[in-house]
C-alpha cells in the first residue's frame, strides 16, 4: 500500500488496499494488477497479460463534474448511456443492473453487460458504474474483460466497486 | 431506489484510519493520534447511572515508529493494559490481518472500578512504520453480539497514507 498506483509487490495475495490521492478514493484492488495515471487524476488498473492471448483486463476510474445537480439526473443519464450502448454494440445484452449506496454515502448505478466485437472476434464481459459523490463529483468506472475470463475477473470488479470509499 | 448501506463510513484525520460502523455510532472525541467512537446516549441514560461506562466504545490509535522494526505491533500486543482497581483476565489471543497487514487480537474479561463486567478486545497492527491499535469495550453479557460486531469493525479498518492535518503535525 502506498501513494503510488499498485504494482505486483505481493503476487500471492489476492487483494490489497490502495489510496488514490488525486481522487481521494480508497479501493480494494488485485495485488497482481498494475496502475497507470490518467488525465485529470484518473486511474487505469491493468491485469497481467493473459498467458495465451496476451489480453489485459482493465478497470478505468475517471472523475468529472455532473451536468445535473441531483442523483435523479445521474439515474436518467445512466439509462441514456445504456440505450446508446444497446444501439451501438453488437450482441449487447444486460446481465444485471444495480443501484446501491456505499458506506461513505456515495450512490452507485452499475450495469453488468456483454457484447461482441466483430473486428477482433472477441466477446467482452463488462461493468459500467456511475458513482454520485456530490453535485460536483461524479465517477465513471469501466471494467472490461473477455467473456472467457469473466469467472476470474468479474468477482474482482465487484469487490472493487463494493469496496470503494470516498475519503473526503 | 438505491439499496442503503448497512454500515456508515468514518475517517479520522487524527488517526488516518478509515472504518465502517453500524448506524447510530459516531465520533465522540478526537485528538492527535486518537479517535474515540461510540453510540449516542439517550437523555434517559445518564452517565451517573453508568450509561457511559457500559455503553460499547471503540478507541483507535496510530503512531509513527522511529525505527524500521517490522514486529513492533507484537510487542505492543503483549502489554496487558493494567489499570489500578480493575481486574483483567486474558481469554484468548490470535493472529489476524488488518488492512491485509499482520496484526494480533487479544480478548479480555475486565471488571472496572465500579464493578461493571466488560468484554475487551485489543487489536494491534502495523502498516509499514505506522503502528495502530483498536480497543473495543462493552458489557460482557452482550458478548454474543459485541464479538462479531467488533470483528466486523476490525475487518473494515484501512490506513489511509495521506498527510495528517496541520493540527496533528
Amino acid at each position: 500500500m502506498s501513494n503510488q498506483p499498485p504494482s505486483t509487490e505481493n503476487p500471492t495475495a489476492e487483494l490489497t488496499t490502495y489510496f488514490h490521492a488525486p481522487l481521494n478514493l480508497s479501493m480494494r484492488v488485485p495485488t497482481a494488477w498494475n496502475g497507470q495515471l490518467l488525465e485529470q487524476g484518473g486511474l487505469r488498473l491493468l491485469a497481467p497479460p493473459h498467458p495465451l492471448t496476451g489480453y489485459r483486463a482493465s478497470m478505468d476510474v475517471v472523475q468529472g463534474a455532473p451536468d445535473g445537480e441531483t442523483v435523479a439526473w445521474m439515474e436518467d443519464f445512466f439509462v441514456q448511456v445504456g440505450q446508446r450502448q444497446a444501439e451501438t454494440y453488437l450482441g449487447y445484452h444486460i446481465v444485471e443492473e444495480e443501484r446501491y449506496a456505499l458506506s461513505s454515502g456515495a450512490q452507485v448505478c452499475a450495469r453488468w453487460y456483454g457484447w461482441h466485437e466483430l473486428e477482433t472476434g472477441r466477446t467482452y464481459a463488462q461493468v459500467q458504474a456511475l458513482v454520485w459523490i456530490d453535485a460536483e463529483r461524479l465517477l465513471l468506472i469501466n471494467g472490461a474483460t473477455l467473456d472467457v475470463l469473466a469467472e476470474r475477473d468479474l468477482p474482482l470488479f465487484r469487490a472493487f466497486l463494493r469496496g470503494l470509499r470516498v475519503i473526503a | 431506489m438505491f439499496i442503503p448501506s448497512s454500515v456508515t463510513h468514518h475517517f479520522s484525520e487524527h488517526t488516518l484510519l478509515s472504518l465502517e460502523l453500524p448506524s447510530g455510532w459516531l465520533l465522540l472525541k478526537g485528538s492527535p493520534g486518537t479517535a474515540l467512537y461510540g453510540q449516542r446516549l439517550s437523555s434517559d441514560e445518564p452517565t451517573s447511572r453508568g450509561g457511559e461506562a457500559t455503553s460499547p466504545r471503540l478507541a483507535l490509535k496510530t503512531f509513527l515508529l522511529r525505527t524500521d522494526d517490522p514486529h513492533a505491533f507484537q510487542r505492543l500486543s503483549e502489554q496487558v493494559l493494567e489499570v489500578p482497581g480493575q481486574s483483567v483476565e486474558r481469554l484468548s489471543s490470535e493472529a489476524c490481518e488488518v488492512d491485509f497487514q499482520p496484526g494480533r487480537t487479544t480478548w479480555y474479561a475486565r471488571t472496572d472500578a465500579q464493578g461493571h463486567h466488560l468484554l475487551h478486545m485489543q487489536t494491534c497492527f502495523q502498516v509499514g512504520r505506522v503502528v495502530g491499535s483498536m480497543t473495543a469495550l462493552g458489557p460482557f453479557d452482550q458478548r454474543e453480539t459485541l464479538q462479531p460486531l467488533f470483528e466486523q469493525v476490525r475487518a473494515s479498518l484501512r490506513y489511509i497514507p495521506r498527510r495528517r492535518s496541520s493540527a496533528d503535525v
